[in-house]
């Protein structure tokens, strides 16, 4: 029986899309049975992130309609056997998406996945409620900025209210998983530092991504951070943080990159 | 840390936290309470309804929060003077501009600034007090016919 996790925010461009495909891939790559759902109807990407963006034949809401089985639409995805794509229309209305066929939808992954990760869109509209409505735990993805940090707030108490778990008075585990973080700027105090944001939501952490160049890289070949360099620094981050979504416990930490020389004699001290 | 940042002060990170903090204890408390001002609506325009026929579109609630005060404005909209007015306040003895005095203590700064031009325009005012219990749709009393003066 499936977990079913939604990764979201409010806020966009934090980093949803690429966390799902990374902990996709993360819990895939620990031999874990994964689908990852987009629910941005009409602006879909988790497909390109993936690099799977060629093989969409269905969608969700054809899913949803009946007028695809589900089993038609997933896609396998070409490195990492375990790991399923589920993608988003891209020319429907979103509205095409309902509560009742989307429950659906989501019973049917429960009884053949391990994981079922929901990226759901920015905002707080049909497609991010849908995306959260069914989910057992949440990862709330934050960037160390101020509009982020709020609009996350605002995103966990919809989890509170508006997820069938807590309409039936359950609780949804739901983690932070900060984004983007700069170390240094934060010891510098440029940048709010993790305690700030962990006390400001009072939520427990899932993980600390460090800003790096890999994420767009990895974006750019079409391929989730952790499978494209395992060995860099978000890859590290989003494979530990994998791991604590399995219940293992790992040391909290930030990987760095490792500096060259010319930044290791002029660059300031790394956290 | 470098050199650079003693001549830097003091990061911005500590206000954006302070602002944050400040900012979402604020919004948490309004979540917890989002249907207040419906709440409010439904009980005002039952409270309403017991005596006046009222649209629930003519009654308006809204808070606006101040720094210090915050206020609750509640404008109700009433369709024509229909109230129920004392025996003393009947009959020949009183004018018609004293029962619309009466009246006109009932109502909204707004209500009264549509009396005081309903006075001027139209001579006489007449209030009912059998017709308007409870129900007092302003057709049956036959101040339909006045048309609303502008306002």
């Amino acid at each position: 029986m499936a977990k079913v996790l939604v990764v979201t925010s409010g806020k966009g461009g934090v980093g949803k899309t690429t966390s799902t495909a990374a902990l996709g891939a993360a819990l895939a790559q620990a031999g874990q049975k994964v689908a990852v759902v987009d629910f941005d109807v009409g602006l879909r990407n988790l497909d390109l992130v993936l690099g799977a963006e060629r093989r969409v034949v269905f969608d969700l809401i054809n899913v949803v309609q009946g007028v695809a089985k589900l089993s038609q639409a997933l896609i396998r995805d070409k490195r990492l056997e375990t790991l399923w794509l589920l993608p988003a229309s891209q020319t429907r209305d979103k509205d095409a998406l309902t509560e009742v066929g989307v429950a659906g939808v989501i019973k049917e992954m429960r009884s053949k996945f391990d994981w079922v990760i929901c990226d759901s869109p920015a905002g707080i509209e049909r497609g991010a409620t849908l995306a959260m409505r069914f989910a057992d735990a949440a990862v709330v993805v934050t960037n160390p900025e101020v509009s982020s940090v709020r609009d996350s707030d605002r995103i966990i108490g919809l989890l509170d209210s508006k997820t069938e778990k807590a309409e039936r008075g359950e609780h949804v585990e739901r983690h932070i998983l900060i984004t983007r973080y700069d170390a240094q700027r934060a010891q510098r105090g440029e940048m709010l530092n993790i305690n700030d944001v962990l006390e400001i939501l009072s939520t427990p952490l899932l993980g600390i991504i460090p800003e790096s160049k890999e994420v767009l890289r990895a974006s750019n070949i079409g391929s989730p951070v952790t499978l494209c360099n395992a060995t860099s620094a978000p890859a590290r981050a989003y494979l530990s943080a994998a791991r604590r979504l399995n219940g293992d416990i790992v040391p909290m930490n930030i990987p760095t990159e490792h500096q060259r020389l010319f930044g290791r004699l002029f660059g300031r001290r790394a956290a | 840390m470098s050199i650079l940042n003693l001549f830097q002060g003091r990061g911005s990170a500590p206000l954006a936290r302070e602002r944050l903090q400040i900012l979402l204890s604020h919004e948490r408390t309004a979540r917890k309470q989002p249907d207040l001002l419906a709440i409010l609506h439904d009980e005002i325009l039952a409270t309403i309804a017991r005596q006046i026929t009222v649209e629930r579109e003519n009654v308006r609630v809204r808070i606006d929060r101040g720094a210090t005060v915050s206020t609750l404005e509640i404008d109700v909209e009433i369709p024509h003077f229909v109230c129920t007015i004392p025996a003393s306040f009947r009959g020949n003895s009183r004018g018609p501009t004293e029962r619309a005095g009466y009246i006109a203590m009932a109502m909204t700064n707004y209500e009264r600034r549509w009396l005081g031009r309903a006075l001027r325009t139209v001579s006489h005012v007449s209030a009912c007090s059998d017709q308007a219990e409870g129900r007092a749709p302003n057709k049956k009393t036959g101040h339909g016919e006045q048309p609303r003066p502008e306002l």
